[in-house]
């Protein structure tokens, strides 16, 4: 399919999966971690300064 | 006057509203899913074209490589340079924004640049008979590598990430030169790499054939740039959200 190259070819393509493959699965379990991470704080009670002041000008 | 500077104010407090980080990630969430439908889209479209273009009669399949390997080389340049265009807007405005642009673009550049490499090497070895020759383009390129990392590692020395901006964005300025100088290598120097055949003054120099299977994959590599990077600004975004509770928390504020 890929001629007298394949093994070059195959590789190429491969190796460009593979990293952009690792990278997209890095970035979504990253974003998953913290998304965690944020509602472990949120749930002991903790809030960022500038959502509290928010909260405080809609009351 | 007061009604000018009255609209002229307005105006630009909407631009900042725009890029105020909740309303960002809010965007983001919106775009996100739609970006990677399109980029999933446009793979599947360009890799079967590609797949299907026949074999050149100097190259054979190895002509196959390109399709991988020069969208990755215009991203490593193209990211570059969205790094420099955040780097004014940090320096200029010192916008955060602009500061987590460059922060969430280096890892992405810094892969495209491998992947260039990589690639452009095992198309190399079978049309030039050498994997690797220090040849202007290349070395160039290498360079470039280099000075993504030295960014990464730059924008991780600080503990506090507004304390590190406005050093990184000086750095991403002064870096910018390696871009024109990869661009320019193969014009200015005599290197093994081929000049230029698709962005020209006069117009492409490739057939079709392999033009259009190239350009579509063009485009399906930079929609997955910018999923990807603004799935890493909405990341470094939240980090900084987490950082500031962790910070309220150790100052006794909560």
């Amino acid at each position: 399919m890929f001629g007298e190259h394949a093994s070059y070819v195959i590789f190429a393509y491969l190796i460009s999966a593979t990293v952009l493959a690792l990278v997209v699965l890095i970035t979504q379990h990253s974003y998953r971690r913290k998304l965690v991470e944020l509602e472990v704080l949120e749930s002991n009670g903790i809030r960022r300064r500038s959502a509290n002041t928010n909260k405080d000008r809609n009351q | 006057m007061d009604t000018q500077v009255t609209n002229t104010t307005q105006a630009s407090s909407r631009l900042w509203s725009f890029a105020n980080p909740s309303r960002f990630l809010a965007f983001a969430d919106r775009t996100i899913p739609i970006l990677s439908i399109a980029t999933l889209l446009l793979f599947v479209i360009g890799l079967y074209m590609a797949i299907n273009a026949p074999e050149d009669y100097k190259q054979g399949s190895s002509v196959q490589i390109m399709f991988v390997h020069v969208p990755a080389a215009w991203l490593a340049m193209m990211i570059y340079t969205i790094m420099a265009c955040s780097a004014i807007g940090s320096i200029v405005w010192r916008h955060p924004l602009a500061d987590v642009s460059i922060r969430a673009a280096a890892p992405l550049g810094a892969a495209f640049t491998l992947l260039a490499l990589i690639t452009g090497s095992l198309w190399g070895k079978p049309t030039w008979g050498t994997w690797w020759e220090w040849d202007a383009r290349m070395t160039s390129v290498l360079i470039q590598l280099l000075i993504y990392l030295g960014l990464i590692a730059l924008s991780r020395a600080f503990e506090e990430p507004s304390e590190g901006a406005q050093p990184l964005a000086i750095m991403t300025l002064t870096g910018f030169i390696i871009v024109p100088i990869v661009k320019f290598s193969v014009d200015w120097w005599n290197t093994l790499h081929q000049p230029a055949s698709v962005m020209r003054f006069d117009g492409p120099t490739m057939d079709p054939a392999y033009l259009y299977p190239l350009i579509v994959m063009a485009i399906a590599y930079t929609s997955l740039f910018f999923t990807l990077h603004l799935m890493n600004m909405r990341n470094e975004i939240l980090d900084r959200r987490i950082r500031a509770m962790k910070m309220s928390v150790a100052r006794g504020e909560v």
